[in-house]
């Protein structure tokens, strides 16, 4: 067994695609004869198996969800969230009001799902983070809405009056507001992008979309992502990802060709081809004083965690 | 008692982690780390929640979130705790080779693929019907009008007065029929030249300009006023609806999403459900006739139009010219077994029928709907 402060700090995925298969099937037999009840626990299966088999310095991670707390979360969502958007659907056509009022409406309508967006992205980011623990110790989110909002409105104000340029910027800005707030434990994560060392890149990718048939946003995606993992830091050491363009795209080349071909039966099988390349990728540069973290007490409501499920903006896994 | 095992221990405090010693007895473990402190958990406070793939660390949590872990990550390990401890204490699922699960697997397979399809042919038809028992007429209405909206948006209604008058008239002849009905039956011409008619939910029946100009009689009209009605009253068009939801729910869960929910709810397409399906048409067919008898039309009309239809699908070739609206609301599965089975049943009934008002005549009433 490997003495504890020389491990390597190093990402790796030992599932396998058989055994996630295994859970997908159980879970659709379940889901089945419940009559669909039974998603909220298939979810939480799911990430179970997969959080279980991600291992980073020697120790697997854990997912403590409960697939009560989805259904609660989501339910809360439907009457808290989901009543004021259906009121405002159907409102003019109750009122058999004209087209301004109609058009007001609809206006408020998206105001109302920008500012959800963001309180889901939240509360599911914060919910997920705090049922997850590495070495025992819990993560924990402490952003608010309201500063995303912030981000997410500047951001769009931006980009559009720059024609695009400013996109790159809105991205780092937005990762940089969650990893900012996120936490191991007592050690808070660190983020010191700022995103404009992509915005040339971005014009460039944009130029050669054409010319290389889409092909060079797989370079794209995998300079941003370096760049992003390259200024993310805990405890005063960088991560780092070693995520290359080619290798990308031959990730998802490979994944795309199996789920054709198998009509999605392959879908657990390039999951875990996924999450293998993702953390075969990423490494920490050097090792953190785990001496100095403690645990912290925070919890929370899996109510933005069934928002983001009811808005349709469910990123997956994780 | 066994020989002792070598783990490591979380106390839930700090993320290091410390070299145990693990003696394993009959209702607990002794956990002794290198400094010589020792600490004992009960096998009925301790959860496995690792360790259930073959080359899995065993991870053993204890108490409430957060108390303690031990992993351990010699598998023989697992085998011994579950040779020790009672079953249920430990969440116990036995360490399983591959080949089990390869069983249990083809098994859910199986399973998953058989409930589908029960759920599918049985489960759906039975759901919506009952869900469509309970839908209010006022909601069916209001689906409706909402429907309406979207056709009568781009076409223009037919509506001079005299050829509504004719039509208002063949309404109440039939209505007369079915006078405990809660659905107020209202007939609207749109200047649409296939030829088609909509029964939409709730009680609003669309004729194109084209199935009108078919009609040659005011009976032929009215058997086809018959057969929509009939598709109101039996409400056809929000079972579909409610069936349409039910399935979309059904494959978002299939897929594992939790969205089903909003899905279901949310997946009542208005255009999705004019689809009726041939029992429904059939049904439509029979009460339609029933319909005609009872108001003392003569059913002749219906037969005859029908066979019209057919004749003029097979001369045309139906499909080659089918426009979007056609496809859209593509309803009527015209065609000779279906005349076969109408002129079947319209011999039946005692009544002698009325005739419908010819004045002015049905060739001039038809011809009030101008092709714009």
């Amino acid at each position: 067994m490997p003495p504890a402060h020389t491990t390597s700090w190093r990402a790796a995925f030992h599932g396998q695609g058989f055994s996630l298969f295994a859970v997908f099937v159980t879970n659709l037999v379940l889901i089945l004869v419940t009559l669909g009840v039974y998603v909220f626990w298939a979810k939480v299966r799911v990430r179970r198996y997969l959080f279980s088999q991600t291992e980073f310095g020697g120790d697997r991670f854990a997912f403590h969800g409960r697939g009560a707390e989805l259904l609660v979360g989501m339910l809360k969502a439907v009457v808290i969230f989901g009543a004021p958007i259906a009121v405002l659907r159907t409102a003019p056509d109750l009122l058999g009001a004209g087209g301004l009022v109609t058009g007001a409406c609809s206006m408020v309508a998206s105001i109302v799902a920008v500012i959800f967006v963001a309180v889901a992205k939240v509360g599911a980011r914060r919910y997920r983070l705090t049922r997850t623990s590495w070495r025992g110790i819990r993560f924990a989110f402490h952003g608010g809405a309201r500063a995303f909002l912030r981000i997410i409105l500047e951001g769009w104000t931006f980009t559009i009056l720059t024609l695009g340029v400013y996109y790159p910027v809105y991205l780092t800005r937005s990762h940089g507001f969650m990893v900012r707030h996120s936490s191991f434990g007592t050690a808070r994560f660190e983020f010191d992008g700022d995103g404009k060392p992509l915005v040339l890149d971005f014009l460039y990718t944009l130029l050669l979309t054409l010319p290389t048939l889409g092909l060079v946003w797989f370079w794209f995606v995998a300079r941003k992502r370096r760049y992003l993992w390259a200024h993310t830091s805990i405890a005063g050491v960088r991560f780092r990802s070693t995520i290359t363009g080619a290798r990308l795209f031959g990730l998802v080349a490979g994944n795309v060709a199996a789920i054709v071909v198998t009509l999605g039966l392959a879908w657990p099988w390039t999951i875990v081809r996924s999450a293998r390349f993702h953390c075969a990728n990423l490494s920490l540069d050097g090792a953190v004083d785990l001496g100095s973290i403690r645990q912290t007490g925070d919890r929370a409501a899996a109510t933005g965690e069934g928002l983001l499920g009811l808005l349709d903006l469910d990123m997956g896994m994780v | 008692m066994g020989e002792p095992w070598r783990g490591w221990f979380l106390d839930g405090q700090t993320p290091e982690r410390r070299a145990v010693t693990v003696d394993v007895h009959a209702s607990g473990l002794r956990i002794t780390t290198d400094d010589g402190a020792s600490r004992v958990w009960w096998f009925s406070d301790v959860r496995q929640t690792q360790g259930f793939d073959r080359g899995e660390p065993v991870r053993l949590e204890h108490g409430d979130d957060d108390g303690g872990v031990l992993i351990v990550d010699d598998p023989a390990f697992g085998q011994a705790l579950h040779a020790m401890s009672s079953p249920g204490a430990l969440c116990a699922r036995r360490l399983r080779g591959a080949g089990s699960r390869a069983g249990m697997v083809v098994a859910s397979v199986v399973l998953a693929l058989g409930l589908t399809v029960v759920l599918y042919q049985w489960g759906l038809p039975i759901a919506a019907a009952a869900l469509t028992a309970a839908v209010p007429v006022h909601w069916e209405e209001q689906l409706g009008e909402q429907a309406f909206a979207l056709i009568a948006a781009s076409n223009r209604p037919c509506t001079d007065p005299r050829l509504e008058a004719a039509i208002t008239y063949i309404t109440s002849r039939l209505t007369r029929a079915v006078p405990h009905t809660p659905y107020h039956f209202r007939v609207v011409v749109l200047d649409i030249a296939d030829v088609n008619a909509v029964a939409l939910p709730g009680g609003r029946v669309v004729i194109f300009r084209g199935l009108l100009a078919m009609t040659e009689s005011p009976e032929m009209l009215a058997g086809v006023l018959g057969h929509e009605f009939q598709h109101v009253i039996h409400r056809h068009a929000t079972r579909a609806i409610v069936r349409q939801a039910a399935l979309s729910g059904l494959i978002s869960a299939l897929t594992q999403d939790a969205r089903w929910v909003a899905r279901a709810l949310g997946g009542a397409s208005v255009f999705g459900a004019l689809q009726y399906g041939r029992a429904a048409e059939e049904e439509a067919d029979r009460e339609g006739l029933r319909m005609l008898q009872a108001a003392g039309i003569d059913q002749q009309g219906m037969v005859a139009f029908f066979r019209k239809i057919a004749v003029d699908d097979d001369r045309s070739g139906e499909g080659s010219s089918a426009s979007a609206w056609q496809r859209l609301f593509a309803t009527h599965p015209a065609g000779q077994s279906r005349v076969d089975t109408l002129s079947a049943l319209a011999t039946t009934g005692a009544l002698r029928p009325s005739p419908l008002p010819r004045s002015p005549s049905w060739d001039e009433t038809r011809a009030l709907c101008v092709p714009s």
